[in-house]
């Protein structure tokens, strides 16, 4: 069985991926959709409050509703 | 100008750009053993150079980072059904179970998998044991900070939001969200006595009332919802690639078609016509892609290896039903991408080596 991809699939996948991170660099504001604020704030909480929480006050609620990858509502 | 709050994203993104290209380290070789090299030369490009896939690797949301888990813990499951081990068992198991952290379709995947493994109990068990010790411990954590025992309870939220709201407003000819405040006014008075999973539970039988009142409608709402997932192809975002603002949040208000429609493509082609062209090919890829998914199914089928063809009908036509629950939208087909990539790779060979082993070790 051939584990390794032939060199023309690999070559095709590091210029496909690497085109889309240098098109990031160009319009960076358009990283970030609706779904990633909350995932961005879920993250911003863990790293400073160590809570999965999406809560702006110091309540600090746990999420519980879902996970990060659900769409938000 | 960039703000630090971007340039800090800029780590995450390259890190997705390159789970992209693992991805196709990752499939390549479970494609190669279903269809061969030309097999897995057309599976590899559908599941790893879908534009839908690509656009969405640089994005700060998960789709990327679950396809790479999903796909790793699908080849180690198949891999396991052929010739199972310990170590198979843990990374098929342990990778369905992060995945359904996620996104819990995953999870329903993993019980496919479970219920065609049961032919040896023990590989079932095995299976079952991985799988679901990551999102029982979720289970625990819920169960420690509501009292209740629950996985998520977003799914009763988003029945009420959006499958009963949307049914309600195509019979009544309202639109979705006027509908939604009227539905969800007495809900949310209750809201601040009660907790979050009581709530959500009134949300699903609120649902289920509108449900049962509406159900032409709400059959009618996820056969449009079933349409966006499979023939969606998020043009927004590919004019969202050339411009410094968000075509979506750019143009939304002076077009109502692009908030109504989730993917607006009608509105797309019309404002940039250029797309056109675009537009097309994708649909012939995509008609291409489901064309050769259908005859891979039937050449496993054939070849005697149905619980790999149903396992992947199966798992494409739940994914289906579960994303129309939110309504359709283009992104989540991406969950259902691996199983299609792997009927087309099937698709190029009528024998493929799946399973062979075990077939041949049952004849002797």
């Amino acid at each position: 069985m051939k584990l390794r991809p032939p060199n023309g699939i690999l070559a095709l996948a590091i210029g496909v991926y690497g085109a889309m991170f240098f098109l990031a660099l160009r319009t960076p504001s358009n990283l970030v959709k609706t779904d990633s604020q909350t995932y961005l704030l879920l993250a911003e909480n863990l790293r400073t409050h160590h809570v999965f929480s999406t809560a702006t006050t110091a309540s600090w609620t746990r999420m519980c509703t879902g996970f990060p990858g659900i769409l938000s509502t | 100008m960039l703000t630090n709050a971007q340039t800090s994203l800029y780590p995450a993104v390259a890190l997705q750009c390159l789970m992209g290209i693992l991805l196709v380290i990752v499939a390549w070789p479970v494609m190669y053993r279903l269809g061969g090299s030309r097999g897995a030369v057309l599976g590899t490009v559908f599941l790893c150079f879908d534009p839908l896939v690509v656009l969405h690797q640089n994005l700060i949301l998960t789709e990327a980072l679950y396809l790479l888990i999903f796909t790793k813990a699908l080849v180690a499951a198949l891999l396991y059904l052929d010739d199972p081990s310990l170590y198979r068992a843990a990374v098929a198991g342990v990778g369905l179970g992060l995945a359904a952290l996620i996104k819990p379709t995953a999870l329903v995947v993993g019980g496919l998998f479970i219920l065609i493994s049961f032919k040896d109990w023990k590989k079932a068990l095995w299976l079952a044991v991985f799988t679901f010790s990551i999102p029982g411990l979720w289970v625990v954590r819920n169960w420690n900070h509501t009292g209740f025992p629950v996985y998520t309870v977003q799914g009763n939220f988003t029945l009420l939001q959006y499958t009963a709201a949307g049914a309600m407003a195509l019979d009544t000819g309202r639109q979705r969200e006027d509908v939604l405040k009227e539905l969800e006014a007495p809900l949310i008075s209750e809201a601040s006595t009660t907790g979050v999973v009581p709530l959500s539970l009134a949300y699903k039988r609120k649902a289920v009332a509108v449900i049962r009142q509406h159900s032409v409608a709400t059959l009618h709402y996820m056969a449009m919802g079933a349409v966006r997932v499979l023939g969606g192809t998020g043009l927004e975002m590919v004019v969202d690639l050339f411009k410094s603002q968000s075509v979506r949040e750019k143009e939304s208000l002076a077009s109502p078609e692009l908030q109504i429609s989730g993917s607006g493509t009608w509105a797309l082609l019309k404002a940039y016509p250029l797309l056109i062209p675009l537009q097309g090919m994708y649909m012939v890829f995509l008609l291409g892609g489901y064309a050769l998914f259908v005859k891979g199914l039937r050449d496993l089928f054939q070849s005697g290896q149905w619980r790999l063809a149903a396992l992947a009908a199966a798992s494409v036509i739940l994914i289906l039903v579960i994303s129309t629950i939110p309504g359709g939208y283009y992104r989540l087909r991406l969950p259902m991408m691996p199983f299609l990539a792997l009927g087309i790779a099937a698709a190029t060979r009528k024998k493929s080596q799946f399973f062979i082993r075990s077939n041949e070790r049952q004849l002797h």
